[in-house]
C-alpha cells in the first residue's frame, strides 16, 4: 500500500476541515469526490506533506512523514498538482519544470531527459520555450501537470487537475492518468464525475470532513439507480450516497 | 405619507450599504495597515527630526522630508492594487469613485501624519507645509502612475526612482520644477508640476485603476 | 493491458550537484538585472561625472569614490531587488507547490537568494572596476588599497541578505516599500551617529571621510575596514541563518546549522561595535587597538619628485606628480625673495596631512613643520588645487604663510594661525607682499576674508611693516642676510626694522 491512513484530522483554528479519515490505497487511479468545503484539498495537502494533520496516523509508501529525513524520501518520489498553481512569470515551460525536477532531488544528468519527456507528455513540445506568462490558463495548467511527474512519482497527487483543460486535452489527460496508475497511486481530486468514471479504479467520496463512500466507481453508480439526481449514473449515484449519508450521518 | 414612508426605508439600507461598500473595498486594499505604515512615518519623521539625523542647513536639510513623503507616496500607491482583477473591473459605476476616494483620502491621512510628526520636533520641518503639501502630492501622483504602468504591487518603484533622482538633484542644484522635492517650496513652476502629477495619477487611477497582472 | 516498464532506480542527487544549476536558473531569471540600465545611469550621473574632479590617489578614490559614491547609489536597487525576490512564494502563490519538493527550504531560499545577489554583485564590481581603471590611466604612484572594495562588497552582501530575508518574513504589498525606505533610513542613521560623535556611526563605511593622501605616505590602516567588514558580515549571516530557522527549512540538523550561523553572526557584529567602541583617530586614519598592525605605522619608501621654485627644490611625493608643477609655481614667489638668505629653506618637501582628534577624519588646510634642525621645511597637500572648492591661489597663500612665519621664527599651529612677534609678524607681512598674498588686518582675518593677517592698523609693527615692504628688494633682502637669525632669536624690535 502506498496510502496508509488512519484516523486522519485537520483543524484549522476552530474549523475542523478533516474529521477522521481512514484510507488505504495502493497503485491504481484514486478518485476523490465531493462538494466544495468536503475537506478534499485538505486531505490532498497533508498527502503531500505540506501541511501535517492534527492527529491519526499516516503512512506514505511506507514511510512516516513525522521524520524530516523520511519526508524528504516521500517529497523525492512525489507529485503535486496544487489547487491554486503558484508559477513565476518570467521562467519558461522547460526552466519551471527542470526547477522542480531538481527541488526534487533528481539527478541532474537525467533532468533534461525527464524534462523534456513531461513536457512532451502533456503536448506542451511546441512551448517549451515559452515564457509561463504567455500561456493561457489550460496550458499553465498542463505545465502544472508536467512538473508533478517529471520525476516519475509513485504518489502522484492532482487537486482539480482538468481545470481549464479543452475535452480533447482532457480525454488525453485522463489515458495519462490511466497509463501513470499502472505503476504508481494517483489521488486526483475533482468535482467532475466524468474524470473520475473514465479513469478511476477507485473512489472515495467525502463530505464534511469524512468520507462516507469508498469503492469502486460502478458501486457508487450502482447506489443512484433508486432515486438519485443527476444527468449520469455516477452523477445520480453520487448524490444520492451525498443525501443518504447527510440524513444518517454515517460514514460508508 | 406612505410615498415619504418609503423613501425614508430606502435611504437609510442605502447609505448602510454605501458605507458597507467603502469599508469592504477599504479593507481590500490593505488600507487600515497602510495607516499603521503612515502613522509610523509620521512617528519616525518626527524622531528623526528629533534627534537631528538631518544637517539644518543646505541640500542635506531636505533629505529626511524628501525619503518619508516618497515612504508615504510608495505605501499609498502599493494600496492601489486590487486582488481581484478583472471580476471587479467588470461591476458597476462605483469603483472609480472608491479609487478617487480612497487615493484622496490617503493622500490627506498621510499629509497630516507627516505635518504631525513635523510639528512636534523642536525645529519644524525644512521646506515647511507647503513644501510637504507639494512633495507628497507630488510624489504620490507619481506613484499611481507607476501603479498604471508596472501594476499595483510594484507601484512602490516610481517613488523610490523619484527620490534618487531627488537625491542627485539636491546635491548638483537641479533647478527643473520637475524635480519638486528639490525646490524651494515658494517655487511655482515646481508647484504647477507637482500638482500636474497629482492630478495625472489621480484621473488615470481613477479611469484605468493599476494595472491587472495574474497573481500580482 | 501490456506490462508496465520496470520503474527507473536512481539515488537522490547530491546538493552540490544540484545547487548550480538551481543557481543558474535563479541568475537568468532574477529581476534585479532589469534593474542594471538605471543602475547605470545613477553611476553615471554621481560616481562617475564626481570622479572628474577627483585626484588620481589610489586610496583616495578606492576609498571615497567607492564607499561615498558607488555604496549609496546601488544599495537602495539591491535591496529592491532583494525584497521583491524575497517575497516571490507568497506574491506567486508558491508555497505549497515548493514546500511539496525534497530539497530543504533553507537550501531552496539560500539559492534563491544566490539569484539576486548574483547580480548586485556582478553590478557592484563593474562600477568598481571603472573606478579602478579610470584610476589607473592617470594614476602616477602605488596601487589600489583592497579593503574598501572587501568591505563594500560586504555591504551589498548584507543588504541583499538583509531585504531577502525581510520580504520573505513579512511578505506582502507594504513589505516592499518600507523596507527599502528603512534601507534609505539606515544610511542616514549611519550619518547622524557619525555625526554626533558615536562610535557607532563607524560601522557604516559611508560615514569615514578619509584624508586626501590616504594610503600615500603610510600604508592603508585596515583596522575600521575589518571591523565594518565584520560588522556588515556579522548582519549577512544573521540574515542567511534566519531563513533557516523556521520549522519548513529543514531538519533538526539542517536548523541547528542555521541557528549557529545567526548565533556567529550576531557574534561578529557584536564584536565590530565594541571594537569600534575603542577607537581612536591616529594620525593616518581610525586606529583599532585589538586590530591594528603596526607595520602600517612605518611610512612607505618613496623617491620624491622634485621642481626648483626661485631656486628652491620643491619636492612632492611621487602620488601627487601631476600637482608638481602648480604647487611649484605657487610658492615660486615667495622662494625667489628668500633664496640664498641665512636660515632659508634648503628644500621644501611634502608631508603626510595630520589627522586631528575629530573622529571622522582629518583637518583640511595646509600645515607646515621644521624637521628637526635641518633647513628642509615640510608642507602637507590637504587640498590639491582645484579640488574640494579650494583653489591653487588659497593652497599658495597658505603655504606661503606658513613658509615665512617658520622663516622669521614664528609659531604655525594646526589651524595655520602665526604666533609670533611684532617685528617677526611686520617682516613676514612684508614678505607675502612682495610675492602677491594678499595682508590683512587681524578684523578681516576675523570675518574670514582672504588672504593672511598682518599686524593691525595703527601699530608701531604695520608702519614697520609698511616701511619694510617700500624698501627695494635688494635691500630688503641685504637687511634679511645679516638680521635674520637674530630676528629668528626675538632679539629685533620693531623699532629696529628698516
Amino acid at each position: 500500500m502506498n496510502i496508509e491512513l488512519t484516523d486522519l484530522t485537520r483543524r484549522f483554528g476552530r474549523n475542523q476541515a478533516v474529521a477522521g479519515v481512514t484510507l488505504e490505497a495502493g497503485p491504481g487511479v484514486f478518485g476523490l469526490l465531493g462538494p466544495n468545503g468536503a475537506g478534499k484539498t485538505s486531505l490532498l495537502r497533508m498527502l503531500a506533506t505540506v501541511i501535517p494533520p492534527t492527529s491519526g496516523r499516516m503512512l506514505l509508501l511506507g514511510r512516516d512523514p513525522r521524520s524530516y529525513e523520511r519526508r524528504r524520501e516521500i517529497r523525492r518520489r512525489l507529485g503535486y498538482l496544487p489547487q491554486n498553481l503558484g508559477y513565476y512569470p518570467s521562467f519558461t515551460v522547460v526552466e519551471f519544470v527542470e526547477y522542480f525536477a531538481l527541488l526534487k532531488d533528481m539527478p541532474p544528468g537525467r533532468v533534461p531527459v525527464a524534462v523534456a519527456a513531461a513536457v512532451e507528455r502533456v503536448d506542451l513540445g511546441g512551448k517549451a520555450r515559452a515564457k509561463l506568462r504567455t500561456l493561457s490558463g489550460g496550458m499553465l495548467r498542463r505545465v502544472g501537470i508536467a512538473q508533478a511527474i517529471v520525476n516519475d512519482p509513485e504518489l502522484l497527487l492532482l487537486d482539480e487537475p482538468t481545470a481549464g483543460l479543452d475535452p480533447e486535452q482532457r480525454v488525453r489527460f485522463r489515458a495519462l492518468l490511466r497509463d501513470l496508475g499502472q505503476h504508481a497511486t494517483v489521488v486526483v481530486s475533482t468535482h467532475l464525475v466524468e474524470d473520475v468514471g473514465a479513469a478511476c479504479t477507485e473512489v472515495a467520496l467525502m463530505d464534511a470532513g469524512r468520507i462516507v463512500f469508498h469503492g469502486t466507481p460502478a458501486e457508487l453508480t450502482a447506489r443512484g439507480a433508486a432515486d438519485g439526481a443527476g444527468d449520469s449514473p455516477l452523477e445520480r449515484g453520487y448524490t444520492a450516497t451525498l443525501a443518504s449519508a447527510r440524513m444518517t450521518g454515517t460514514r460508508s | 405619507m406612505i410615498a415619504a414612508d418609503s423613501q425614508i426605508g430606502t435611504r437609510a439600507p442605502r447609505t448602510r450599504a454605501g458605507l458597507r461598500l467603502m469599508w469592504l473595498h477599504v479593507v481590500s486594499r490593505r488600507i487600515p495597515a497602510a495607516v499603521v505604515a503612515l502613522v509610523a512615518c509620521g512617528a519616525v519623521l518626527h524622531v528623526a527630526l528629533a534627534w537631528r539625523w538631518e544637517p539644518r542647513t543646505g541640500s542635506g536639510a531636505l533629505e529626511i522630508p524628501v525619503l518619508f513623503e516618497a515612504g508615504t507616496a510608495a505605501v499609498i500607491a502599493v494600496t492601489s492594487y486590487s486582488p481581484f482583477g478583472e471580476a471587479e473591473r467588470a461591476t458597476a459605476r462605483w469603483l472609480p469613485w472608491l479609487r478617487l476616494g480612497t487615493v484622496v483620502a490617503m493622500t490627506a491621512v498621510a499629509i497630516g501624519l507627516l505635518a504631525a510628526g513635523a510639528a512636534s520636533a523642536a525645529d519644524g520641518l525644512t521646506g515647511g507645509i507647503l513644501g510637504l503639501v507639494r512633495d507628497a502630492a507630488g510624489m504620490t501622483g507619481i506613484g499611481l502612475l507607476s501603479a498604471a504602468v508596472l501594476g499595483g504591487m510594484l507601484a512602490w518603484a516610481g517613488p523610490i526612482a523619484y527620490l534618487m533622482v531627488t537625491e542627485v538633484a539636491l546635491l548638483q542644484a537641479w533647478t527643473t520644477p520637475w524635480t519638486w522635492a528639490a525646490r524651494p517650496p515658494d517655487d511655482e513652476g515646481a508647484a504647477i508640476c507637482a500638482g500636474a502629477a497629482f492630478m495625472a495619477g489621480l484621473v488615470v487611477i481613477a479611469v484605468r485603476g493599476p494595472r491587472d497582472s495574474v497573481n500580482g | 493491458m501490456t506490462t508496465p516498464a520496470p520503474r527507473p532506480v536512481y539515488t537522490a542527487a547530491r546538493p552540490v550537484h544540484v545547487a548550480p544549476r538551481l543557481l543558474y536558473i535563479e541568475v537568468r531569471r532574477n529581476v534585479t538585472r532589469w534593474l542594471l540600465p538605471l543602475l547605470a545611469v545613477a553611476f553615471w550621473f554621481d560616481t562617475y561625472r564626481t570622479s572628474a574632479g577627483y585626484p588620481a590617489l589610489w586610496g583616495l578614490r578606492t576609498q571615497d569614490l567607492i564607499l561615498h559614491h558607488v555604496l549609496p547609489d546601488l544599495v537602495p536597487f539591491v535591496a529592491a531587488g532583494a525584497v521583491w525576490t524575497g517575497a516571490r512564494e507568497h506574491r506567486r502563490n508558491a508555497a505549497d507547490l515548493v514546500t511539496g519538493t525534497a530539497w530543504p527550504g533553507w537550501g531552496r531560499r539560500v539559492v534563491c537568494l544566490g539569484g539576486a545577489l548574483g547580480w548586485a554583485l556582478l553590478a557592484y564590481l563593474g562600477c568598481v572596476a571603472i573606478v579602478l581603471v579610470t584610476t589607473a590611466q592617470h594614476a602616477t604612484w602605488g596601487g589600489p588599497p583592497l579593503w574598501p572594495v572587501v568591505t563594500g562588497a560586504a555591504e551589498v552582501i548584507a543588504t541583499c541578505a538583509a531585504g531577502f530575508a525581510c520580504a520573505w518574513f513579512f511578505p506582502g504589498r507594504l513589505a516592499a516599500p518600507l523596507i527599502v525606505i528603512g534601507v534609505f533610513l539606515a544610511q542616514m542613521a549611519g550619518f547622524s551617529l557619525a555625526d554626533s560623535d558615536s562610535r557607532l556611526g563607524l560601522l557604516s563605511p559611508a560615514t569615514h571621510v578619509p584624508p586626501i593622501d590616504v594610503g600615500v605616505f603610510y600604508p592603508y590602516l585596515p583596522d575600521l575596514s575589518i571591523a565594518q567588514t565584520m560588522f556588515l558580515g556579522g548582519v549577512a549571516a544573521v540574515a542567511v541563518g534566519a531563513l533557516g530557522l523556521p520549522a519548513s527549512s529543514g531538519g533538526r540538523r539542517l536548523r541547528a546549522v542555521a541557528a549557529a550561523v545567526t548565533v556567529a553572526g550576531l557574534g561578529s557584529a557584536g564584536t565590530a561595535a565594541g571594537l569600534v567602541g575603542t577607537a581612536y583617530q591616529g594620525t593616518q586614519g581610525v586606529v583599532i587597538p585589538a586590530l591594528h598592525d603596526a607595520a602600517s605605522d612605518r611610512p612607505l619608501a618613496y623617491s620624491p619628485v622634485c621642481q626648483r621654485a626661485g631656486g628652491i627644490p620643491v619636492c612632492v611625493q611621487p602620488a601627487f606628480t601631476v600637482y608638481l608643477p602648480d604647487t611649484a609655481s605657487a610658492l615660486a614667489p615667495l622662494l625667489a625673495g628668500v633664496a640664498g638668505l641665512p636660515g632659508a629653506p634648503a628644500r621644501l618637501t611634502q608631508e603626510a596631512t595630520s589627522c586631528v582628534t575629530h573622529v571622522l577624519g582629518c583637518t583640511f588646510g595646509a600645515e607646515i613643520a621644521t624637521s628637526g634642525g635641518t633647513r628642509a621645511l615640510r608642507f602637507t597637500i590637504a587640498q590639491t588645487p582645484g579640488f574640494y572648492g579650494e583653489n591653487l591661489a588659497a593652497f599658495g597663500q597658505q603655504t606661503m604663510a606658513a613658509v615665512a612665519a617658520v622663516l622669521v621664527g614664528g609659531q604655525v599651529d594646526d589651524a595655520g594661525d602665526v604666533t609670533a612677534d611684532p617685528a617677526q609678524l611686520a617682516v613676514m607681512a612684508a614678505l607675502l607682499l612682495d610675492a602677491g598674498v594678499p595682508v590683512i588686518t587681524p578684523a578681516q582675518a576675523d570675518a574670514d576674508d582672504a588672504g593672511v593677517a598682518g599686524p593691525a592698523p595703527g601699530s608701531a609693527a604695520y608702519a614697520a611693516y609698511r616701511r619694510l615692504a617700500a624698501l627695494p628688494a635688494a635691500a630688503r633682502h641685504a637687511w634679511l642676510a645679516a638680521h635674520l637669525a637674530a630676528l629668528r632669536a626675538g632679539h629685533i624690535t620693531v623699532r629696529e626694522l628698516p
